[in-house]
């Protein structure tokens, strides 16, 4: 083999090598980016929620958070250190709040920090009407960590940010 | 950008359609009284507000009047008096100090407060 097929074999070994690491951690990225669209699905309402549903939905929500899991937010019962079981009964509470409820995700922004963690930076945003008829529509930024547990990214530590401090 | 929200009625109504000008603050920095674009994670999703108190400055609400820096400041935007109280605070010096112009709610539903200069987007286009 020639000098020149040597050198061309490895920048093809190196290109491989390249695009291979590209896919894997885009593939990563892509797992990360569908728990968010499953958790937006999951959270969200529609009117006239069937039972079954709504149960399925509050059950789902609590697998996608590791055990224990942190949140931060402005309400104190939705804040400190939580079991998977314990996010399940939280989210049917306050789903059971809402007679529907929008929970949108913008401007998510992901950084897979190693193998098993990563880390988001998004804008969420919660639209619906409450039980009573009042009609809700928050925006915050959160800042959300995800660990790797058993090939599958779970929500470890959720916050939201104070964009705007007092 | 749609405004959505009441906050800063009766300058921006709800619903309205307006632009973002992100050249505004390319070399000057906000101004007190300006109306700017803050940030959240991205573009998406922005608050729109106005610059009440600049680096430095105390800020502060007494039943309803708003004073930097002990002096009361003159609000024409602001139609709806209030009883707001909030102690005086200082506005951190790579920050300023926003609030939207409907004071008609109760301050504990009003979203306020100081955001990093690096936040601001730009401002209204008109």
């Amino acid at each position: 083999m020639s000098k020149r097929h040597l050198l061309f074999a490895c920048a093809l070994a190196a290109a491989l090598l390249a695009a291979g690491l590209w896919w894997a951690h885009g593939r990563e990225m892509r797992r990360v980016r569908r728990q968010f669209k499953r958790l937006s699905g999951w959270v969200s309402k529609a009117t006239r929620e069937r039972p079954l549903s709504t149960a399925y939905r509050a059950q789902s929500i609590g697998t996608l958070f590791t055990r224990p899991c942190r949140l931060k937010t402005h309400v104190q019962t939705l804040s400190g250190t939580f079991t998977p079981a314990e996010v399940s009964r939280t989210a049917a509470f306050v789903r059971s709040q809402f007679s529907r409820l929008t929970l949108r995700f913008y401007d998510l922004q992901i950084t897979i920090t190693d193998k098993t963690a990563a880390q988001a930076v998004l804008t969420a945003r919660l639209t619906g009407e409450l039980t009573n008829g009042e009609r809700v529509d928050e925006a915050h930024e959160l800042r959300c960590k995800l660990l790797k547990v058993e090939d599958a990214w779970l929500f470890s530590d959720c916050e939201i940010v104070d964009v705007l401090q007092r | 950008m749609r405004v959505r929200g009441h906050s800063m009625e009766p300058t921006y109504r709800d619903g309205k359609i307006n632009f973002c000008w992100r050249p505004a603050y390319w070399f000057s920095a906000p101004q007190r009284q300006d109306v700017v674009i803050v940030r959240m994670a991205g573009r998406r999703m922005v608050f729109l507000k106005r610059v009440v108190g600049l680096p430095g400055e105390t800020v502060e609400f007494r039943d309803g009047r708003l004073l930097v820096d002990g002096q009361a400041l003159a609000e024409p935007y602001v139609s709806v008096r209030c009883d707001w109280n909030l102690p005086p605070r200082r506005v951190a010096q790579d920050a300023v100090y926003l609030v939207g112009d409907n004071r008609s709610v109760p301050i504990e539903r009003h979203r306020f407060g100081q955001a990093s200069i690096d936040r601001i987007l730009g401002a209204p286009l008109f």
